[in-house]
């Protein structure tokens, strides 16, 4: 909607008007001044607008300390019982006046007596004839015409061990890495394509310049307008965004906020920890290996390649022997077992493994 | 009753959201902490929305009690203050929509706990406010619709974004702002009212 056509309703909902009259700088001020000139017409509006902002107020209430002492008491009981207590006891109402009232309900639920068939069917029919007047009157009031649309979001989890593509409701297609978590709200909002994501994901995103596609990750944002990249971000690692083609914008939004452009080649590497972060180049084969059933370590640290591997083939690896220096480890391994890989890899970093159905460990020779 | 040391006068300042992983590894003393940090806002917001006080004080405790019954499935959150807004509103909408109506009549009924004007934060200096508009604006927000008072709340009095708001009540962007509308729209007509009173006032 376009501001000339702007209601006082719609001055005061937008956010730029609200912080000029509430909490002006010079870049609102001058922006206004200048629209106001240009659209002398909607001064009224504005000036009502104004109006109803700096004097919007509500009633606001008090709590007493007594009755934060109060209330904390109750739940404090509730908390120090017994578990299985706490399954059967129901919440006790605190306010005196809900006391009364239930206490009020019991009389009169005592008090009735069924002393007279007549004055049942009389009690029914007054129902049944003050019902019908209700219905009447709710129908002819609905208390709200429009309906609030709720948010529903789709959840998609790839387990270890398993991958899986999607296509997307804009026609984006998604790859999804074992042990990752992909959510959005249903078919999107109508302003922009957010998603969340846990875990690896390749995105090869439809071109809709309307409605930017955002992919969440923690405090991490990466936006594209149509563009291929993969994005990894594991719990508790650091984070990599590669773009292949188009141009991708990554928000860091840390404590000192940053936005980075990223060309196609370009990697970035977040550490959210440190709040740090560092471009790379990118080779696409090594970024797309994990969507073409391909494992490629290029020194690759042991402690990365095991949580590759336990999510590509859904099992615990553990590590014996350790070496301190740490083992960086390299190969490439198409459309193989488990077993394939880790002979593969036993060779070079010389250690010995054992398979037991989902459990792996390794063993590396004391002597290296 | 017990008397339960307090616990926010306590110097080193613990933030919400490690409270929040106390809470969900069953730590009472991070839990008590998150109660009296929240309960004030908590109850404002409540007593805002609704205008009942005992009401809102079932509420809060009840919100309580289930976040210690269930502290083993709680979410991790990064903004603890929106998760109980949330918790709060949807236990209020819950019930008020159990009471069925009632709401007017409750809501008129236990107006009187103490409380003060509150208006909307101005960071210039001359703001030349009007006090019978301010009162004017406040007893109209009180009477709205429970969802159209939700919104402005959020939105202007607690300062959340339309998202946030969006996710606060769990409906889209539009549904938020046409809600809002309405509720402007009702608030505003209210103003006018109050001006031509003012204008003809001089007059006498």
């Amino acid at each position: 909607m376009s501001k000339t056509e702007y209601t006082v309703e719609d001055f005061m909902l937008d956010p730029e008007f609200k912080k000029w009259v509430l909490a002006p700088d010079e870049e609102t001020r001058a922006y206004w001044e200048v629209f106001l000139e240009k659209h002398p017409e909607k001064y009224e509006n504005m000036k009502l607008a104004r109006r109803a902002l700096i004097n919007l107020s509500r009633n606001l209430g008090e709590i007493s300390e007594s009755r934060i002492e109060g209330i904390w008491a109750e739940i404090d009981t509730f908390i120090n019982e017994p578990e299985e207590e706490q399954a059967e006891r129901r919440t006790v109402s605190i306010s005196s006046e809900s006391t009364l009232r239930r206490f009020a309900d019991r009389q009169t639920r005592t008090g009735y007596k069924a002393s007279h068939q007549f004055y049942r069917v009389a009690g029914i029919l007054v129902f049944a004839f003050s019902l019908g007047i209700l219905c009447n009157f709710l129908l002819e009031y609905p208390e709200e015409e429009f309906v609030e649309v709720p948010l529903v979001y789709e959840e998609h989890s790839v387990p270890p061990g398993v991958k899986s593509t999607l296509r997307l409701q804009d026609g984006s297609r998604v790859i999804l890495n074992s042990g990752s978590t992909l959510r959005y709200v249903k078919n999107f909002e109508a302003d922009k394509r957010e998603l969340f994501l846990i875990g690896e994901a390749f995105f090869e995103v439809a071109k809709d310049s309307l409605r930017p596609f955002v992919v969440k990750t923690g405090p991490v944002s990466t936006k594209a307008l149509g563009t291929s990249f993969n994005i990894t971000a594991y719990n508790d690692e650091p984070l990599d965004v590669a773009l292949l083609t188009g141009k991708v914008n990554v928000a860091l939004g840390f404590e000192k906020s940053q936005e980075i452009i990223l060309k196609p080649g370009e990697g970035l590497n977040v550490s959210i920890g440190e709040q740090a972060h560092s471009k790379h180049q990118i080779e696409e084969e090594k970024v797309l290996a994990w969507t073409r059933k391909t494992i490629l370590f290029e020194q690759t640290p042991i402690w990365e390649a095991i949580r590759v591997l336990e999510n590509w083939y859904g099992v615990q690896i553990e590590v014996l022997n350790r070496p301190e220096r740490g083992v960086l480890l390299s190969g490439k391994f198409v459309d193989q077992t488990l077993e394939g890989v880790l002979e593969g890899l036993s060779y070079s970093a010389r250690f010995r493994f054992k398979l037991d159905e989902d459990r792996v460990t390794l063993k590396f020779d004391m002597s290296s | 009753m017990q008397i339960v040391p307090k616990l926010n006068t306590l110097p080193q300042e613990t933030s919400p959201e490690e409270l929040w992983l106390g809470l969900k590894s069953g730590d009472k003393h991070a839990f008590e902490q998150l109660y009296r940090k929240y309960v004030k806002v908590l109850f404002q917001l409540g007593t805002s929305i609704t205008g009942d006080a005992e009401f809102v004080e079932d509420c809060i405790q009840e919100l309580f009690i289930d976040l210690w019954k269930y502290k083993n499935s709680i979410k991790p959150t990064d903004n603890v203050r929106l998760y109980l807004f949330r918790s709060l509103s949807n236990r209020i909408n819950k019930e008020k929509k159990k009471a069925f109506k009632g709401n007017e009549k409750q809501r008129q009924a236990a107006a009187n706990f103490p409380s003060r004007l509150e208006s909307v934060e101005v960071k210039i200096v001359n703001a030349q406010r009007e006090e019978a508009v301010q009162k004017k604006l406040a007893s109209i927000l009180k009477k709205l619709p429970i969802r159209q008072n939700e919104v402005i709340q959020y939105l202007f009095f607690e300062n959340l974004s339309y998202e946030e708001t969006s996710k606060l009540m769990g409906i889209n962007l539009r549904s938020v702002y046409t809600l809002a509308w309405k509720a402007l729209s009702t608030l505003r007509k209210s103003i006018i009212s109050v001006g031509a009173y003012l204008i003809t006032l001089p007059l006498w």
